[in-house]
């Protein structure tokens, strides 16, 4: 049997910029993309635009994604599957008011699909106006709640007020999600990376479980050293599901990124996102008093946090 | 061609000018020649006369206004649902009450199947008491084949450990949706179709098994037979050629007793393409297929928390609404479709899209009015009556979802929208006093195809448990026989051509052991139905 197939996903709202960035993934070299698109809003242009690519085309036959009689995302995962052998690569192109929890948990669940980054593009300039939107807001911001890596689209053309207030709004809603502005390399990494469920779990709790997870932010300011922040975090990592934030070590010329997933810390040289507080640890564990005592432990250190119970919004 | 005269002991015409009449004249060609009673028969030259019906009451063909054909097909695997209910081939499912019985109910399916999956389908298990379903339940059906069991919802299915195994879960997987106990192990229970897919197409049960192959298009006419149906919706159909292909010759087959009017769905294409292909649809309607008509689904479900709800939302619970369309993308289609002459029929459950689809076609009508265009809310069932005062304004017809009272009316008082919105939810009788055409459906299979059941629940807006949701908008039985004939067919655009027995009109009836006046608005769901006349021509239930 083949190796499960890649599967990327692309969130974001009508206009966000999502066809646009699909079509330079697409003008990339040398990998076989499959792209599923969902035929909503000013797609017809964006259809037009992909009939002419070497890429397959798929067209989801139904864009009612999370339709309570829907037939048609079923349909087209089972076609995307059988044309396994042909391609290296699965892109989704998820309707303008699709969740990506529910869409990711297609490429999760299946074993021959293998999920990699959720992507949502979002509009800096009109970012803002869509989250207070009464009807929509609340999907928007699920769309970057659930995304691991966000991609500002027209950064040229948004101006750097904008862009700075979009990547604050974005790093409020979704500390752990990386940001990039142009499909450079970064991305592309980012695109390769597995889908984090973990954090998607916790952030968007199963409510029908009752699980209920804690947030953080922790603030270190200034930061231990290298080994001594490696020394406080690793008497906590079993207890921590998810440790990120840039941090400035007294020790380092450059910003670096700091992770902690599954236990294992890492700590590499990275440039932040514009707008990205530095020196500020979002944590996320399933019990808030493991939380209180990491922020004790690096309260030597550090001056502010806050704890909010994420299972209600 | 000689004509036929059918005698019946009583015809409710729905004809204002002649409300009731004993006889009616049919042509070979399937055409009401006249009404009335013996003396109307009288000079048509020859003549022959069919009394079988002399005892019975006649009524115009019911029109199911919002169904699936899913109806036709789901009956392939094993009904487990929380009332009794009848499948196309008329065998009487009792309504599973214990997972015993639930069990028992697959271990006797398995033993029929001889081998391959156990699919059943319709369960709810807050209707069965101890604990929740679980993959050791249905082990005890098979520890050999996978047996997988589909929540009435469809969101949720419960499978054994052999199911589990196929779709390569285990007490390790961490997906969301997949659900394990307290001490870790799989529970059974997969939640949303991510988590759903990996088995639903392991057994195969994914949705494209129950779509519309020539055997469902037959088994759907069979259910709407037993009901008295003799014209129904396909509310959402992507109509795929080799769709329309299996519907085409299908329906041609001789003896095929339903209209069927399949919807187009508005996301089956881009935006663009959509008008244009309800049109060259329309154009290839026959006889029996009627074609042109766009369905476009806004929101979720209401029993789901998926339907948008305005202030105060849930009275408990999780709002997890969704929209299945971007307010602008549906402002944009609404204007397009309007402004191209197509019948729109939008899906709105919650109160929060009948105000986005009100919204979006206050922008259309004032941007391009066109007479009579017999727009149609679909479902509509939290409207208020300021909603209903635009939507009357605007010229727009609604078809209410009366079935929900019933089966779920109960939840919608306890836990959904709480008290004050069930007693005034789906109001039929606002939307009458405001002067909104009004059709009432049953949205099968999620309740059952049953016209008259419809009616009653319209009528009496009763709830399972017998609580009474709100008396002022019940409406009067006459009005509720209405709106299942010739209102339905008023949403259709086909009440010049059926919904009432007149002279020239299509000779579909319903053929009914009681009377329904007789037996009057509380006994309205007995009504017997002992089968159909369509285009003339008897048909008993369960003869075909």
């Amino acid at each position: 049997m083949a190796a499960p197939l890649p599967v990327n996903l692309l969130c974001g709202y009508l206009g966000a910029g999502k066809t646009t960035l699909l079509n330079r993934l697409l003008d990339r070299q040398g990998e076989r993309i499959l792209v599923m698109v969902n035929d909503f809003g000013d797609i017809a242009v964006d259809a037009a635009l992909i009939a002419g690519r070497s890429a397959d085309t798929i067209q989801l036959s139904n864009g009612c994604i999370c339709c309570s009689m829907g037939g048609g995302l079923f349909d087209a995962f089972e076609r995307a599957l059988s044309l396994r052998d042909r391609v290296d690569r699965l892109v989704i192109e998820a309707s303008g008011v699709a969740e990506p929890q529910r869409l990711a948990a297609f490429a999760l669940a299946e074993p021959e699909l293998d999920c990699r980054a959720v992507v949502a593009v979002v509009d800096p300039q009109s970012l803002a106006e869509r989250l207070a939107d009464p009807r929509i807001g609340r999907v928007a911001e699920s769309q970057i709640r659930g995304a691991d890596a966000v991609f500002l689209s027209r950064a040229d053309i948004a101006g750097r007020a904008a862009l700075r207030r979009a990547a604050r709004l974005v790093a409020r809603l979704n500390p752990l999600a990386s940001q990039h502005l142009a499909p450079d390399g970064g991305f592309m990494q980012a695109l390769a990376a597995p889908h984090d469920g973990r954090s998607l779990v916790a952030l968007a709790p199963d409510r029908d479980h009752g699980r209920l997870f804690a947030s953080r932010i922790i603030g270190i300011s200034p930061p231990p050293d290298r080994e001594g922040l490696a020394a406080i975090i690793a008497r906590h990592g079993r207890a921590i599901h998810r440790l990120k934030g840039y941090v400035q070590l007294p020790d380092a010329e450059s910003p670096h990124l700091l992770q902690l997933a599954a236990g294992v810390l890492a700590l590499e040289p990275a440039e932040a996102p514009e707008g990205m507080a530095m020196n500020r640890l979002v944590a996320i564990a399933p019990d808030a008093e493991a939380l209180a005592r990491l922020a004790a432990d690096l309260e030597g250190f550090g001056i502010s946090s806050g704890t909010n119970s994420l299972a209600r919004r | 061609m000689i004509p036929t005269v059918f005698s019946a002991r009583r015809i409710i015409t729905m004809d204002p000018s002649r409300p009731e009449a004993t006889h009616v004249m049919v042509s070979h060609d399937g055409r009401i020649l006249a009404v009335g009673g013996p003396e109307d028969m009288q000079d048509r030259g020859e003549l022959h006369h069919d009394d079988r019906f002399a005892d019975k009451v006649l009524m115009p063909g019911f029109v199911e206004g919002h169904a699936h054909m899913m109806e036709g097909s789901v009956w392939r695997f094993t009904y487990l649902g929380h009332y009794d209910r009848v499948a196309p081939d008329g065998r009487r499912w009792q309504g599973i009450t214990s997972t015993n019985a639930l069990v028992q109910r697959l271990r006797d399916r398995a033993a029929e199947l001889g081998d391959g999956p156990v699919v059943g389908w319709g369960f709810d298990p807050l209707f069965v008491p101890g604990d929740r379903l679980s993959r050791l339940d249905l082990d005890r059906v098979s520890t050999t084949r996978p047996v997988v069991v589909l929540h009435s919802n469809m969101h949720l299915l419960t499978a054994n450990s052999v199911a589990l195994d196929l779709a390569g879960y285990d007490e390790n997987t961490d997906v969301p949706g997949v659900i394990h106990t307290e001490d870790g192990e799989l529970h059974g229970e997969l939640h949303e179709m991510g988590a759903m897919f990996p088995v639903m197409r392991r057994v195969g049960a994914s949705f494209r098994a129950m779509g519309g192959d020539p055997e469902a298009i037959w088994n759907f006419a069979r259910s709407a037979c037993r009901a008295g149906v003799t014209t129904s919706t396909d509310l959402l159909n992507e109509l795929a050629e080799e769709t329309l292909a299996d519907l085409f010759a299908t329906t041609a087959e001789d003896g095929y007793p339903l209209r069927l009017v399949p919807m187009l769905s508005a996301m089956a294409l881009p935006p663009a393409a959509v008008a244009a292909r309800a049109k060259e649809l329309r154009a290839r309607s026959t006889d029996r297929v009627r074609l042109g008509g766009v369905k476009i689904v806004t929101d979720g479900s209401i029993q789901g928390f998926t339907a948008q709800l305005l202030a105060p939302g849930y009275h408990r619970g999780t709002d997890n609404g969704i929209w299945n369309i971007a307010p602008e993308a549906l402002n944009a289609m609404v204007d397009d479709l309007n402004r191209q002459g197509i019948q729109m029929h939008i899906h709105v459950n919650g109160d929060g899209a009948s105000l986005a689809a009100i919204e979006a076609l206050e922008a259309a009508l004032a941007g391009h009015f066109r007479p009579d265009h017999r727009h149609v809310l679909q479902h509509c069932q939290m409207a208020d009556r300021a909603q209903l005062r635009r939507i009357a304004a605007l010229q727009c017809c609604v078809n209410l979802f009366a079935n929900h009272l019933y089966y779920f009316g109960d939840k919608h008082y306890e836990i959904t929208i709480g008290p004050e919105r069930a007693c005034r939810m789906n109001p039929c009788a606002s939307a009458l006093e405001m002067g909104i055409p009004l059709a009432i459906h049953s949205d099968a299979p999620i309740t059952p195809l049953a016209p008259l059941v419809t009616a009653w629940c319209a009528v009496n807006r009763r709830t399972d448990s017998g609580r009474q949701l709100g008396m002022s908008e019940r409406i009067p039985l006459d009005a509720a026989l209405y709106a299942i004939t010739l209102g339905a067919a008023h949403t259709l655009k086909l009440d010049g051509e059926l919904g009432s027995v007149e002279v020239g009109k299509r000779a579909d009836f319903a053929v009914l052991e009681d009377d329904p006046h007789t037996l009057g608005p509380e006994h309205l769901r007995e009504v017997r139905v002992w089968g159909t006349v369509f285009g003339g021509r008897p048909v008993a239930a369960g003869s075909f």
